[in-house]
């Protein structure tokens, strides 16, 4: 296992090193550049060279690549050319609001898919299957800032049972626990409910299939009830596409978080990612990239690591 | 200093803004010691952030609005670009009879670390702006920093200003000593001009102010909060705070005003309809800024020489109708601009232009006439020809702009009724600027322009001006420009902006004028917002009982 998970990681370094070559020049190749942000229409030649000197992108791109390597060795992520703050706070402060919706909505689809999942795999070919499966193709097909914008036309403006965005009432000088936790409510539910469409259909056919198996019907034989059977020995079998999908899910999560946090006007990774590609903020952009990137493979490692821990199998392959 | 990159929208929003037009009333109450508002509030703009709040730095008129409440200006400039003495630190200007010597006295202010406001505070300033070069965000304007030989400090409230050549005296106080605001030389000499570019939105760095307010509290990505400074000597605030909220589309400044979590905010044009969704809010229809629209024409790229034949230039103005855009896009909120001096305040305005004379004006049949006397005729498919040269041009406009893609696409039904054909290409606002150096990439160009406190437009209009990109250079229009910054009184800039009119070197168009949307019971607010951009919030206060009686 030891050694599974040692080659994995040099293959996801090597992963990473391509992943932000490729954008560090992609977002440098754009027309334009930070300069050009910053200064708006006074945005002569002569200001921008000036301007480009003082940020340091006067230097040849292939310099300002190895800049880049070397601050990162140092544990140097570098200055956001428009918010003009280090982006490793700044980062780390946007993460945080990341963090928090992406864990309710990854719990809340979590818990909506294994339940939905047992009853789609306990009533397959039946008429509440096909009506979960339905439903589950109407929200998988549904984009996230659609969703979002339903949600906000119905909670929060007809019915106004819950704040249509950002994160906390600004008003008040110190918001509780409680205001932060009522804001994300909406964009939880939003990435929740999407996520569920997709992982749910995987979770009802996997329960399915271990429904047909010979350990399910000795069981059954055996006399233990048909909810026991699912609880105790269909449901650990079951879980174990559903966490490597999760897994591999960790990627678009954050490539839907720049819609979701878009329509909710909340202050997370996607919409930072968002406002830097358009002040083309070379720092920032390079450091998320990066960091989506770390966390996919942790994300996969991870999902490999709790399959190993709930199929025995796997430790030994 | 300018609108452009507010442009940019997200547009997957437009969904989002339908729902919330679709939705009911109305506000719930807020606190009525607080006031929060968008940034760009009063510009017509799509909101943004603060980024910046050092005033040598900021890039964008939101950075701006921001930094001004830190810090009182030497010179406040009213509503109708005259100085307002009471406002301003500077208490009196005396002039040399020779037009190169200012002599500034300032009243005896501090700052709220105890510490008084001097001469040196100015001289501090100047020397900054000198160290920063082209990337000062006012170089040039009023002549900053070039045109100044020296500046004195005379006494701890009295400074002397020498030019190097004689000017205008109006022009100079308006747009190059205004720009002289006092800066607390006492925090921030330690620190060097790098180590300011990298504490330009760390609030520690402002904490010394001499303005109506101090920064509460900055939260990256969210707002800044501003709370009054007790040591000011202006007029107190009412408020206990004042919020820039930073949001990401109308849609939100819409949404906000209707939940109560905003006070005011801009009513875009496109939402114009949506304001009846807001009983609890009051329409404030504002003056345009104090700039112009424009369609910025290539006098490099040969494929375009046309432009350079000025009846031309005159043909296209005088084929826009100027009025049906005013009527159908912009709601009646500004007036036609044929000339580069703005219609309101009407200050500036020559006697011709006050009395609506313009050399050019919405004519098709002397456009078209124009255009035949030029050489140019109808050719099959009615487009104009000229030694096998078909009369056309692309016109590149900023993208994500609903109402601006409109208008140009109403300028080019007009055009193509008098025989020119225009193509409209739609590029991000940063790509504009880019191409708007490469002279053989681009042919027309659509910017809004903001000016000076006063109109002087040679950064853009002389041959030499620092964003001239056209390249358009005319003797007689130099010497104009040159009278305006250097001879008294008013006739130059009437001889000017008349000649301007005539020739067109770009095509004028109108500025939009801008509709806020105001919580009713928020009062103080045209003192709050000026057309200069400044903004004031210490006049802003709750009417007795706004908020049910929860003051």
């Amino acid at each position: 296992m030891r050694r599974v998970i040692l080659s994995r990681l040099a293959a996801s370094a090597l992963t990473l090193v391509l992943l932000v070559t490729i954008v560090f020049f992609m977002v440098h190749a754009t027309p334009g550049g930070p300069a050009y942000s910053i200064l708006g229409q006074k945005a002569t030649p002569e200001a921008v060279r000036q301007l480009n000197v003082r940020l340091g992108l006067s230097a040849p791109l292939w310099k300002q690549y190895l800049v880049w390597w070397a601050h990162l060795l140092e544990g140097r992520l570098g200055y956001s050319y428009l918010l003009n703050r280090p982006v490793a706070g700044l980062i780390a402060a946007y993460a945080a609001n990341t963090l928090a919706l992406y864990l309710g909505a990854i719990t809340l689809s979590v818990l909506l898919s294994i339940a939905i999942g047992l009853v789609q795999g306990a009533f397959w070919g039946q008429w509440p299957a096909r009506l979960i499966g339905a439903a589950q193709l109407v929200l998988y097909a549904m984009p996230v800032f659609f969703a979002g914008t339903i949600l906000i036309l119905y909670v929060a403006v007809k019915w106004r049972w819950l704040p249509a965005g950002g994160i906390a009432d600004i008003r008040h000088a110190a918001p509780g626990v409680a205001d932060y936790a009522r804001h994300l409510i909406l964009p939880v539910v939003t990435v929740g409910l999407l996520g569920t469409a997709g992982l749910s259909r995987y979770f009802g056919a996997a329960v399915h299939e271990e429904l047909g198996k010979d350990y399910v019907r000795t069981a059954l034989a055996k006399g233990l009830g048909f909810g026991a059977v699912l609880r105790r020995h269909v449901l650990r079998n079951a879980l174990r596409p559903l966490v490597t999908i999760l897994g591999l899910s960790f990627p678009y999560i954050f490539a839907g978080s720049v819609l979701v946090e878009t329509v909710f006007d909340y202050p997370g990774l996607g919409f930072l990612l968002w406002r830097s590609a358009l002040s083309q903020d070379y720092p920032v952009i390079s450091a998320i990239v990066l960091l989506i990137g770390v966390l996919t493979v942790i994300g996969n490692l991870l999902a490999d690591l709790v399959n190993g821990w709930l199929d025995p199998r796997e430790r030994f392959e | 200093m300018r609108r452009g990159s507010v442009l940019m929208r997200s547009r997957l929003r437009a969904a989002v803004i339908l729902a919330m037009v679709a939705a009911g009333p109305s506000f719930s109450a807020g606190r009525c010691d607080t006031v929060v508002v968008p940034p760009g509030l009063g510009l017509g703009t799509p909101p943004a952030s603060v980024d910046s709040l050092n005033p040598f730095l900021i890039g964008s008129a939101y950075d701006a609005e921001a930094a001004g409440l830190l810090y009182d200006g030497l010179l406040w400039i009213s509503r109708n670009h005259t100085i307002t003495w009471s406002r301003s630190i500077a208490s009196a200007i005396e002039v040399s009879d020779d037009k190169t010597t200012f002599t500034v006295t300032m009243k005896p202010r501090t700052w709220s670390d105890g510490v008084p406001v001097t001469a040196e505070d100015v001289k501090f300033t100047f020397d900054l702006i000198r160290k920063l070069g082209k990337t000062y965000t006012g170089y040039g304007q009023g002549g900053m920093p070039g045109l100044v030989k020296s500046l004195n400090v005379l006494g701890p409230h009295r400074f002397r200003v020498v030019l190097k050549r004689s000017v205008n005296p109006t022009w100079f106080e308006l747009t190059g000593l205004s720009q002289l605001t006092p800066f607390p030389a006492h925090a921030w000499t330690r620190y060097s001009v790098n180590q300011m570019w990298r504490l330009q939105s760390t609030p520690s760095f402002f904490r010394v102010v001499d303005g109506p307010f101090r920064i509460g509290r900055y939260v990256m990505g969210r707002y800044i909060s501003f709370v009054p400074n007790p040591t000011y000597q202006g007029h107190k605030p009412d408020i206990r705070r004042f919020i820039m909220v930073f949001l990401n589309s109308d849609g939100a400044v819409f949404e906000g005003l209707r939940t109560g979590t905003l006070d005011a905010g801009n009513l875009p044009f496109s939402l114009w309809r949506a304001q009846r969704k807001l009983p609890d809010a009051r329409e404030l229809r504002l003056p345009p800024n104090f700039g112009f629209d424009y369609m910025e024409l290539s006098y490099r790229n040969p494929k375009v020489a046309f432009f350079r034949d000025v009846r031309v230039r005159q043909a296209i103005a005088d084929a826009i109708d100027q009025k049906r855009i005013i009527r159908l896009l912009l709601h009646g909120t500004t007036k036609p601009q044929h000339g580069p001096v703005p219609v309101d305040p009407p200050t500036f305005l020559s006697p011709a232009a006050k009395a609506g004379k313009y050399p050019v004006g919405y004519d098709t049949a002397k456009a078209k006439a124009l255009l035949a006397a030029a050489g140019w005729k109808p050719g099959p498919d009615g487009i104009r020809m000229k030694d096998g040269k078909r009369l056309a041009f692309t016109d590149v406009i900023p993208s994500g702009n609903v109402t601006g893609q409109l208008g140009a696409e109403l300028i080019q039904a007009d055009l193509r009724a008098v025989g020119i054909a225009m193509t409209i290409r739609e590029v991000t606002f940063s790509q504009m600027l880019v191409l708007s150096y490469k002279p053989l990439q681009w042919e027309a160009m659509q910017f809004g322009w903001a000016l000076g406190v006063y109109p002087d437009d040679s950064a853009q209009l002389a041959s030499d001006g620092a964003f001239n990109q056209s390249g358009y250079s005319d003797a007689r229009m130099d010497a104009l420009l040159k009278d305006v910054q250097t001879k008294p009184g008013l006739e130059p800039l009437y001889a000017y902006q008349d000649y301007a009119a005539a020739q067109q070197p770009e095509i004028f168009l109108p500025e939009p004028g801008s509709v806020v949307l105001v919580r009713n019971g928020l009062e103080g607010v045209r003192k709050f917002l000026s057309p200069t951009g400044a903004w004031s919030p210490q006049y802003l206060h709750w009417a007795p009982g706004a908020c049910g009686g929860r003051r």
